[in-house]
């Protein structure tokens, strides 16, 4: 806890942040199969389900996403989604990975950049 | 097509109801998509996904089953010192060993003296009730005392007693019994009718004695011991109202005793019981049971509720005085009194009390010299290691964390130590037989290892810790001026690189103790 009575940005590991920037790039849409198609398509990378659950499941316990439940849908075989929403300390913690990962990259752009 | 049924049920058994609809929804979805580009590809992709799903739920039972530490901190930090402890010892083989085994012949020595003087003097008539607490009683005579009673005097003293709530009488006697073709020399105890009621032992077969039984003209009964009834007439259930023959005379088996219950004298076995009227069957009985001067009985007596033995006493001493005034033949019985039959002079307890006492005290002594002994190996070893403590200090360990870690390492020395006196125990106690005398009674000294045996030794090991490491553990995380230890490098510190460097001797030393890594 600093000065101000804030508690640390929680540190995340390498899923949990692609996870999360995956929830917020979603937003209303954000549910475990939009998720793993977002993760496939902008971030390149074919994850498992069933990761994306566990891992939001304890950034849940975490208190860095919440989810609830929607409603049944046909196509789903009349299963619910459960949808998640970022909060605030998953926003920070976030916002402190990126920056460290910027400020570790800053000047090492020419190398980082695909210029093809 | 839908997805794998083998796969959807796997999943099914896998997952808790909200994790299966969020997890199988999802995956239905995708499934969909991908099956409509290539289906067999869908398929791998769905069993891929259960592989994983799989993986990840071993992975949350894993984690379920070894919660993160959680609890008291005392205790949590108890706990990380006994494993330091152990890592330490086990480090230490040739030191643990040494120590382990003199604590297990001090502690083994106690136990094993400690289970005979529970056999022969704590409970010294195994299967009854609270036999610590019965009493014997006595002529009180010039020379040695008399326990030996008649059958008048028992009587009386049955009546003028009321401190005694219950006094039973008993003497043996080694009878012929027949039964059917065979016939055996058995060891009988003659008994008063209310015998089993003031000794607390209860039947397990049919009923022991009751006061009919010594009825002039009642029918010879006698209870069986559960050996006999099983060796003799091979545990047959039908034993009761069976008509045997002692010394010739027609008797009928009336009850059997439990397995635990030997009879009336301690540290000797009987095979049955007989009431006192045995004697009116018996050729030239009845004088032993109608004579005021035929002393032939020993007394089991014990205390009524809010009495005491010196009320008990009181009032048999006023009857001595009733008996003098009779009686010439009272004129040698200097008092009358009534004691605990751990006292008595006869049976085990007379034979064996005052070796035990000797035995106990010797043994006692060997813990106290084998814990000073230890004391003296743990405080060269906390001498090594005051480098250690101190830099282990100086990094920010409490004196009374060092001192906890000092004292589990006692502790687990103690219980090691305490679990060698019990397995040696095993074997010591039944040795107490070598200190019977020859003789034609049937002699039983089995030593039991009791809860009560097993708690002292407990006690024992546990009160050795503090006589052996606490004192070393106060000193070792005492050492109070940081900076001269660590200057003059008193002792050596614990870790590889210590250990490779200063001369032969130093070398020497550390091999003894460098192996004690550990993080502060």
């Amino acid at each position: 806890v600093d000065i101000n009575g804030v508690p640390p940005p929680a540190v995340l590991g390498d899923f949990e942040q692609i996870v999360l920037f995956a929830v917020l790039r979603l937003g209303e849409q954000a549910y475990g199969a939009a998720i793993a198609t977002e993760l496939e398509t902008a971030g390149g990378r074919d994850v498992s389900v069933s990761a994306i659950h566990t891992t939001l499941d304890r950034l849940e316990e975490k208190g860095l996403v919440r989810s609830r439940l929607g409603e049944p849908t046909p196509q789903r075989g009349g299963k619910r989604k459960r949808h998640f929403e970022v909060r605030p300390a998953g926003l920070r913690a976030l916002k402190a990975s990126y920056r460290s990962i910027r400020g570790l990259a800053r000047g090492l752009e020419h190398l980082l950049e695909d210029r093809s | 097509v839908s997805p794998p049924p083998l796969a959807r049920w796997i999943l099914a058994r896998l997952l808790d109801r909200d994790r299966h609809e969020a997890l199988t929804g999802d995956l239905d979805e995708l499934f969909a998509r991908r099956q409509a580009a290539d289906p067999r590809a869908a398929r791998r992709w769905y069993w891929r996904q259960v592989a994983a799903a799989i993986r990840d739920a071993a992975d949350r039972r894993r984690h379920a089953r070894r919660p993160p530490a959680s609890g008291d901190p005392m205790l949590l930090s108890f706990l990380g010192a006994l494993r330091i402890a152990a890592r330490t010892l086990a480090a230490q083989p040739a030191f643990t060993a040494v120590a382990v085994v003199t604590l297990a012949l001090g502690i083994g020595a106690n136990a094993t003296v400690f289970s005979w003087v529970n056999a022969v003097l704590v409970d010294p008539l195994p299967g009854s009730t609270r036999s610590g607490d019965l009493l014997e009683f006595a002529f009180v005579r010039a020379g040695e005392n008399s326990r030996s009673v008649s059958v008048t005097e028992y009587r009386e003293l049955q009546r003028a007693v009321p401190a005694i709530a219950g006094l039973a009488a008993r003497d043996d006697i080694a009878l012929g019994l027949a039964a059917g073709t065979r016939t055996s020399r058995v060891w009988a105890e003659v008994v008063s009718s209310n015998y089993f009621d003031v000794l607390g032992v209860a039947p397990i077969v049919g009923r022991t004695l009751r006061s009919d039984d010594e009825r002039p003209g009642a029918p010879l009964v006698a209870v069986l011991a559960e050996t006999t009834w099983r060796t003799l007439f091979n545990a047959d259930p039908a034993i009761v109202g069976a008509v045997v023959r002692l010394n010739g005379q027609p008797a009928t088996i009336v009850g059997v005793t439990p397995r635990a219950f030997l009879g009336g004298e301690s540290g000797l076995r009987y095979d049955l019981w007989v009431p006192m009227a045995l004697y009116r069957h018996l050729d030239g009985g009845t004088a032993r049971l109608e004579m005021r001067g035929f002393r032939w009985l020993a007394l089991r007596g014990r205390l009524a509720a809010d009495s005491s033995a010196a009320q008990a006493n009181a009032q048999a001493d006023a009857l001595l005085q009733t008996w003098r005034q009779q009686d010439p033949m009272y004129a040698e019985e200097r008092g009358v009194t009534f004691y605990g039959l751990a006292m008595s002079d006869d049976g085990a307890t007379g034979v064996m009390r005052t070796a035990l006492v000797a035995l106990a005290a010797v043994a006692g002594i060997v813990l106290l010299i084998a814990c000073a002994n230890l004391a003296n190996l743990m405080l060269g070893r906390a001498a090594l290691r005051r480098r250690e403590m101190a830099i282990r200090r100086s990094l920010g360990a409490t004196r009374a964390r060092l001192m906890t870690e000092m004292l589990a390492e006692g502790l687990l020395l103690a219980v090691a130590g305490g679990a060698g006196a019990f397995l040696t125990l095993q074997w010591t106690a039944g040795l107490l037989i070598m200190f019977a005398p020859p003789s034609e009674l049937p002699i039983a000294l089995e030593v039991g290892i009791d809860a009560r045996v097993v708690a002292f030794t407990a006690a024992v090991a546990m009160g050795s810790v503090l006589i052996f490491a606490l004192l070393p553990a106060v000193q070792a995380a005492a050492s109070t001026d940081m900076q001269r230890i660590l200057r003059d490098g008193g002792g050596v510190v614990s870790g590889r690189s210590a250990c490779g460097a200063g001369s032969s001797s130093r070398r020497s030393r550390s091999r003894w103790c460098c192996s004690s890594r550990r993080a502060c």
